[in-house]
């Protein structure tokens, strides 16, 4: 029943999308166009809410009737993953990717702002009408099957996490708010208005998407960190990078939408950005769910998915890019600027951000294009990713101190550098220490000091500046607290995100410098020692559990004759998909993390004797990385506040 | 004193083609290194002996283990075993923690290096799924005429 009406409901998605498209089109809509398409947007995400909600209760009720579900659930699973199974597959994921982004077009229509608010409810209706056919010409989540199987075959147990059951969402309400710049940008050639105005506009949508990005992609790498094994949270795996690429077009264009809002410059260049990041996604988009890379987030591979995903991709993008060469020239920029100014600094962040963007696009898809072309089977190595990433982010974590305090149109760095003589000495120190530290630990040298002392040079100037802006000691401290009332949300946000982006380089850093790892056979009673660490394997035992078999070794983690910690890491059998997976344990401290991991007899053919192989990771200041992503995720949601707060004077006024 | 467009669009220029001259140089360089290429027993078989896999050159190699073959320490994890596209095999050294569902007959891929006439894999790669076949090695099996993929 409940998919019969998800299936119809579909239909009258399809259809009030095309609506939305076609009403500002035809003359004799006139006058009325706007609240028809209001009124599409709203029969839209009703639509799309019913047809999820049909399929959640279809994984609920285990409705093997539906090919999904047969293909993903099972009757045993546990109910918290029978909910978050409905978007752990392919059909299920696009839904709820055509859903978020409905959810985005609505809103916008209801409370969106926007001389062109026709045209871009058009290009969104597009869009919509794009992804929504998607769903119902190649990934129908509501197929059926006949004769009814009795039992389904489960989800991937890797996918069985609460990480993962929150990453899709967070992604997708990242990548669906992209859109809106997409027809902000196309609107706003279209008209040849790309300025003020427009920047104030879009910046809101641009804000929450980014911000949902980034605790997306953290989420995901929490996922990979605790569900994995490897005890790495990022390993340039090509679907990270496809989630990390349209994060950094988003953050050039946040960062240029400012220069467009404040100064009314960079009009042609922020509408390229808006549109390159929506492409950028959907690009990531394609490369994961194609089936063109293999991993556990490639569902399925239908070669007629990636074809429909890559029409989409040509008419959206070159439609743009058309549009876009046309119109760019005839917009108006503002004044001129210096090279040394804030615009200046944000033209140059801007082109790292891309450069970054750019050359892992290059080590995502060279491989694909090798194979397709020359036949060759390749892959990029990872060190390809870290020596071109640490080289950009050094030289964004020491720009990234000086281009946020330069003055607009002109400034000198002369005067700030003697204005911020003694912060910068501090930080100068600390390289020194820290060098000479690393040095000594290392025994010779490394680049850990370098990045260290960069970020602590973030760091201090966005403190020195503060402390600047609130008068600290020259001036009462009850003042200076006062004065650090009043400063502007928007200053916070950038102060936020600022620190989030120099506390994850320090905690990656000291991660890399600091982390150990130790792979070994283990019997039970035997002892081992990691980082100052006392490992005992006391013993292991084999029971089932919910919806797996499991080999649990019990191992106590002590330090200076202290117990600190049993743990129970889990080498598992997932019985009806006949799987299996290790299952880490983790003994977390405030600022280091004890890992370990066991992997299972049976597979070793070791029969008659004793021993298992064990994964010991100690990973210092992992917390640190989770923590600075929120950060970074909160800045952007001040920003966003600010945002709400001017609109509602505004309309007081 | 009013800066000049002419002046200010030149120093933009001038940097961005610095950055993205270094960002180019350092690519060229280090892309080529990081290649990681594929190959089949039979393909490393047939190459060997030209000096093809210097020691220091990371590569891959798929096949499926062959049945029998497995070999494991009793005190250390240290394993060797033999990887198959059923024309040709290799020997592969092993150091570590093997990866669920690695057993006699399925298919991997290994990543590492070629040192006298053995495989030392630093990685072991499988799939998480046991029906699951990883496409680099279905190629290297259909190459070798053993094996034409299931129906």
């Amino acid at each position: 029943m409940a998919a019969n009406l998800g299936e119809i409901v579909l239909i009258f998605a399809l259809l009030s999308s095309f609506l939305q498209f076609y009403a500002p089109l035809n003359k004799s809509f006139s006058g009325r166009s706007l609240i028809l398409q209001k009124f599409s947007a709203k029969i839209l995400l009703i639509s799309l809410l019913t047809a999820f909600s049909c399929l959640i209760y279809s994984y609920i009720i285990s409705d093997f009737s539906l090919a999904n579900v047969y293909r993903n659930s099972h009757s045993f699973k546990p109910l918290l993953y029978k909910i978050t199974g409905s978007w752990g597959n392919h059909e299920g994921s696009m839904l709820l990717f055509a859903l978020i982004i409905c959810g985005y077009n609505f809103f916008y229509s209801e409370l969106g702002r926007s001389e062109e608010k026709k045209i871009i409810l058009c290009v969104q209706g597009a869009i919509c009408f794009g992804i929504v056919s998607y769903v119902v010409f190649t990934s129908n989540p509501f197929e059926r099957l006949f004769p009814v199987p009795e039992t389904g075959l489960g989800l991937n147990p890797l996918l069985q996490d609460i990480g993962l059951a929150m990453h899709p969402p967070m992604l997708y309400l990242g990548y669906g708010g992209f859109s809106l710049a997409f027809s902000f940008s196309v609107a706003g050639l279209w008209v040849k208005k790309i300025d003020k105005n427009w920047a104030r506009d879009l910046r809101p949508w641009v804000l929450i998407s980014w911000s949902f990005l980034t605790m997306g992609i953290g989420l995901g790498s929490w996922w990979a960190y605790r569900e994995l094994g490897w005890g790495g949270f990022w390993f340039w795996d090509p679907v990270e990078n496809s989630s990390l690429m349209p994060w950094l077009v988003a953050t050039s264009l946040l960062h240029s939408l400012v220069v467009l809002e404040k100064r009314q410059e960079f009009p042609a260049w922020a509408s390229f950005l808006a549109i390159l990041t929506f492409c950028v996604g959907l690009v990531g988009f394609f490369l994961v769910r194609s089936g063109v890379l293999t991993s556990v987030h490639s569902f399925a591979s239908d070669p007629y998915r990636g074809i429909f995903m890559l029409i989409l991709l040509a008419i959206l993008f070159g439609f743009a890019l058309t549009l876009y060469s046309l119109r760019a020239s005839s917009l108006k920029a503002g004044g001129n600027f210096a090279f040394v100014s804030r615009e200046g600094g944000i033209l140059l962040n801007n082109v790292l951000l891309l450069t970054l963007c750019g050359t892992i696009l290059l080590g995502t898809l060279y491989p694909i294009f090798l194979e397709v072309l020359v036949g060759e089977r390749v892959s990029v190595g990872k060190p390809y990713f870290n020596v071109i990433f640490t080289p950009v982010a050094f030289l964004l974590l020491f720009l990234g101190a000086i281009g946020p305090y330069l003055k607009w149109k002109k400034d000198d760095l002369a005067k700030l550098s003697k204005k911020r003589a003694i912060p910068l000495l501090i930080p100068l120190l600390f390289f020194i220490a820290a060098f000479a530290g690393i040095w000594w630990a290392k025994g010779g040298f490394t680049l850990y000091a370098p990045a260290l002392g960069l970020a602590f040079w973030l760091l201090t100037a966005i403190i020195a500046d503060i402390s600047d802006r609130i008068k600290l000691f020259s001036t009462s401290i009850k003042k200076s607290i006062n004065k650090l009332k009043d400063l502007p949300l928007s200053y916070y946000a950038m102060v936020f995100a600022h620190i989030g982006v120099a506390l994850l380089a320090i905690s990656i850093t000291l991660l890399s410098a600091f982390e150990e790892d130790k792979e070994l056979l283990m019997k039970a009673g035997e002892k081992t020692e990691l980082a100052g660490y006392e490992i005992t394997f006391l013993e292991s035992k084999l029971g089932q559990k919910e919806d797996y078999l499991a080999r649990t070794g019990k191992f106590s983690v002590s330090r200076n004759g202290k117990e600190l910690a049993i743990l129970l890491p889990e080498s598992r059998i997932y019985i009806v998909q006949g799987s299996s997976t290790t299952e880490a344990d983790i003994y977390y401290t405030p600022i280091t993390d004890i890992y370990i991991v066991i992997g299972d007899k049976a597979y070793e053919t070791r029969e008659g004797k004793e021993g298992f192989s064990v994964r010991i990771y100690v990973r210092p200041f992992m917390n640190l990385v989770w923590l600075s992503c929120l950060i970074i995720a909160a800045g952007g949601f001040i920003a966003l506040t600010e945002n709400i707060k001017n609109r509602g004077k505004k309309k007081k006024k | 004193m009013a800066v000049k467009p002419k002046t200010q669009r030149m120093w933009i220029v001038i940097i961005t083609g610095i950055c993205l001259l270094g960002i180019a140089a350092i690519v060229t360089t280090i892309f080529r290194d990081n290649l990681v290429f594929f190959f089949s027993p039979t393909e490393i078989k047939e190459r060997a002996s030209s000096g093809e896999f210097p020691p220091d050159r990371r590569i891959r190699i798929g096949g499926l283990v062959e049945e029998g073959s497995f070999k494991q320490s009793d005190e250390s994890l240290e394993t060797e075993f033999l990887l198959t596209d059923l024309s040709n095999n290799i020997s592969v050294l092993y150091h570590g923690m093997l990866p669920p569902l690695f057993r006699e007959g399925q298919g991997i891929v290994a990543e590492g290096y070629y040192k006298d006439g053995k495989f030392e894999a630093k990685s072991l790669l499988t799939k998480h799924d046991e029906k699951y076949m990883p496409p680099e090695v279905a190629e290297a099996l259909k190459k070798s005429g053993q094996w034409q993929g299931e129906k």
